[in-house]
């Protein structure tokens, strides 16, 4: 009489499938070129539904140099205690560049030529869309960059992104 | 006749390696795992610039009939290290400045269907939370246009 004495394998894969199911799942890669930042939270904002894949998206996140601490920034539970003030480490990045107030104008400017309300014409409003991501310790001073880079390029269409808190 | 049954069953046992897939399915779940950015539930709110403005040199006068102005002041021992205020008015938190906002949304609108906008108008150094909470607020109460003030640059020296 033979015996099978082997490692019954089944039940490991289909665990293992099953977990590579879920990551898959629960990975967001629809929105690779998103910085992860901590975005503030507003119950009012609304479901970000836009069509456009290749919007732009302009981040404004939190970067001390590798190795370093940043002395101002401090939470406690989760709650904000010191902002950081320090204006060299809040950077404007678009799709994971960092951009100097300058090239961020320009940016803006290539962006809004691609719909202007008269087409060609620089100095007509563009009608194209741009999404700010701030991180919620952002100064507002670093948003009021981006919109007046907004103001000068005449792109209007300006949204705000925001995270909706879980609903109780 | 036994032995080749025995040769036969080794044979069937042999034909399917499981070790290759293992490895690679492994290598699949490791890289899930450190790639993973789970998806949050990410929302926006409107902030239009005045579109037919720009940056023009001239001057626009609108015909702002009132203003209601959210000032909001940094202050480091107010919560989210915010004072707020409207007029003269202080409020303690932001739950009394929605119960406000919510009393004086109806009263933002002209009898001749004139909209009175709501400035927000926040130091430089107030964290984005703050404004956001502001915006998020002016949205629940109903008010239909909303603006941010914002200082003017001085012009360049030469």
């Amino acid at each position: 009489m033979l015996e099978n004495t082997g490692l019954n394998m089944t039940p490991m894969i289909d665990i293992v499938f099953q977990l590579i199911v879920f990551l898959m799942l629960a990975s967001d890669f629809t929105n690779q070129e998103l910085e992860r930042v901590y975005l503030p939270k507003a119950d009012a904002a609304l479901a970000d539904d836009h069509p456009d894949k290749t919007r732009l998206m302009v981040n404004i996140n939190h970067e001390v140099p590798q190795g370093q601490d940043c002395p101002q920034l401090k939470y406690k539970n989760g709650i904000l205690l010191q902002p950081c003030q320090i204006d060299e480490h809040w950077v404007i990045k678009i799709r994971g560049s960092v951009l100097t107030i300058p090239e961020l104008e320009q940016r803006l400017v290539v962006e809004g030529n691609m719909d202007r309300e008269t087409k060609g014409n620089p100095k007509t409003p563009s009608n194209r869309p741009v999404m700010i991501r701030p991180d919620g310790s952002a100064p507002f001073k670093k948003i009021t960059q981006v919109l007046e880079a907004a103001g000068k390029a005449l792109v209007w269409k300006i949204e705000i992104g925001a995270e909706k808190p879980p609903e109780e | 006749m036994a032995r080749r049954a025995k040769r036969a069953f080794e044979e069937a046992r042999q034909d399917l390696e499981m070790t290759p897939m293992i490895d690679v399915i492994f290598q699949l779940i490791i890289f899930f795992m450190c790639s993973i950015h789970f998806k949050s539930l990410e929302g926006k709110l409107y902030s239009y610039l005045p579109k037919d403005k720009g940056m023009s040199s001239t001057t626009v006068t609108d015909p702002i009939l009132e203003e209601v102005r959210i000032k909001l002041a940094y202050s480091a021992s107010a919560p989210l290290l915010t004072r707020i205020k409207v007029g003269e008015r202080e409020f303690a938190d932001w739950d009394a400045l929605l119960k406000h906002m919510q009393g004086l949304s109806s009263s933002l609108v002209t009898l001749s269907g004139d909209v009175i906008p709501v400035k927000i108008d926040s130091d430089e150094q107030i964290p984005t939370q703050s404004v956001v909470n502001a915006l998020n607020i002016c949205k629940k109460a109903g008010v239909q246009k909303t603006e941010f003030a914002a200082k003017t640059s001085a012009p360049p020296k030469k």
